[in-house]
């Protein structure tokens, strides 16, 4: 399962989706990111406990996807990215 | 018995039960002692040992805790609608107008030069560390005691006219400030280290509001008097469009 670090914050300043990271957090990650609109709702599935075949379902009921995109590449990606930056829990954060 | 002292930032009593009574010089002048037995801050070890590790051995205690409790006063604030932004902050034109971007960026510089170029028409109200106080209608921006370095310190509180973010470049170039960019500046530069999600909700609105109330811009520049210059006139044009 894909767990989000908790005490990161999603948050909305003048129309835009920011992640921020609470004290305790900011050694792990940066302290904020803006999130595109496929960000937010990736975010979003993540922080509700979703699987990743749910998130690829989400993104194509939300959006209009042309057939021929490869969905599961996209969230695959944006979602090691997130872990890349911090804001996913590993292995080994979840066994400290 | 540790003694209290009281600050007022911004009309707000801030009582401080200090680790050290010496800690009180760095206030200035307008901290005194208060009659309350009760204290608003007070730094723990934990805190204190978080700041006695980024600064020198040679460094005293009392100064540490003068630093520190910049980063509790600054969170204790949020809660009346106040916090603490770094940026040094003058008046010009009976409007507030803060120079922000990291240390080292060339905030001081531009003030100087300002200072330098044209003498009589600004006044400083904070060198380093502002109070922004959102309460009414209008963002005004306060003195503090953190005036940085140099100790740059004075006007009164007035509202915040512009914020222009610095950044070091070779040419002098003003313009407005990218949305994305300046949301995530403005977080920076806020000092609270938000610690759980109320804190961060009201930092968000606070730089929701100055989004939506007064212009930010980006000024890449050379710290040159000729840059001073180059900005002094952009401000002026912007207030010269913007009177009725």
């Amino acid at each position: 399962m894909i767990r989000v670090r908790p005490g990161i914050i999603m948050t909305h300043i003048c129309g835009r989706c920011i992640l921020v990271a609470a004290y305790e957090e900011r050694s792990h990650c940066p302290y904020t990111t803006i999130l595109n609109d496929t960000g937010e709702i990736i975010w979003r599935c993540l922080s509700e406990g979703k699987e990743k075949n749910e998130i690829v379902m989400k993104l194509k009921e939300e959006f209009d996807i042309p057939s021929d995109t490869d969905v599961d590449a996209l969230v695959r990606e944006y979602i090691k990215q997130l872990r890349d930056k911090g804001y996913l829990l590993n292995e080994e954060d979840e066994t400290l | 018995m540790k003694r209290i002292f009281e600050f007022i930032y911004a009309g707000i009593a801030v009582r401080y039960r200090f680790r050290n009574n010496s800690t009180a010089r760095y206030f200035g002048r307008c901290i005194h002692l208060s009659e309350s037995e009760d204290d608003d801050i007070f730094m723990n070890d934990a805190w204190f040992d978080r700041f006695r590790k980024v600064h020198p051995d040679d460094v005293p205690d009392d100064y540490v805790e003068y630093k520190g409790l910049l980063y509790l006063t600054a969170a204790y604030l949020l809660s009346y609608g106040c916090t603490i932004f770094h940026s040094v902050s003058f008046v010009w034109k009976e409007k507030a107008w803060l120079l922000a971007g990291k240390s080292g960026v060339g905030k001081t510089t531009q003030y100087l030069n300002w200072k330098k170029l044209f003498p009589k028409e600004i006044r400083m109200i904070s060198g380093d560390m502002p109070i922004l106080d959102f309460r009414k209608g209008r963002i005004m921006v306060c003195p503090s005691p953190w005036n940085g370095k140099e100790n740059f310190k004075g006007a009164s509180p007035c509202e915040l006219g512009g914020i222009v973010f610095l950044k070091q470049g070779k040419e002098n170039v003003f313009h407005e400030a990218d949305q994305c960019e300046s949301i995530l500046t403005l977080f920076h530069q806020f000092c609270p280290i938000p610690e759980n999600k109320e804190e961060i909700r009201i930092l968000a609105l606070m730089v929701e509001r100055i989004e939506k109330e007064v212009p930010l811009w980006t000024f890449v520049n050379d710290g040159t008097q000729e840059s001073l210059k180059v900005l002094r006139s952009a401000i002026l044009d912007y207030l010269e469009t913007e009177e009725p």
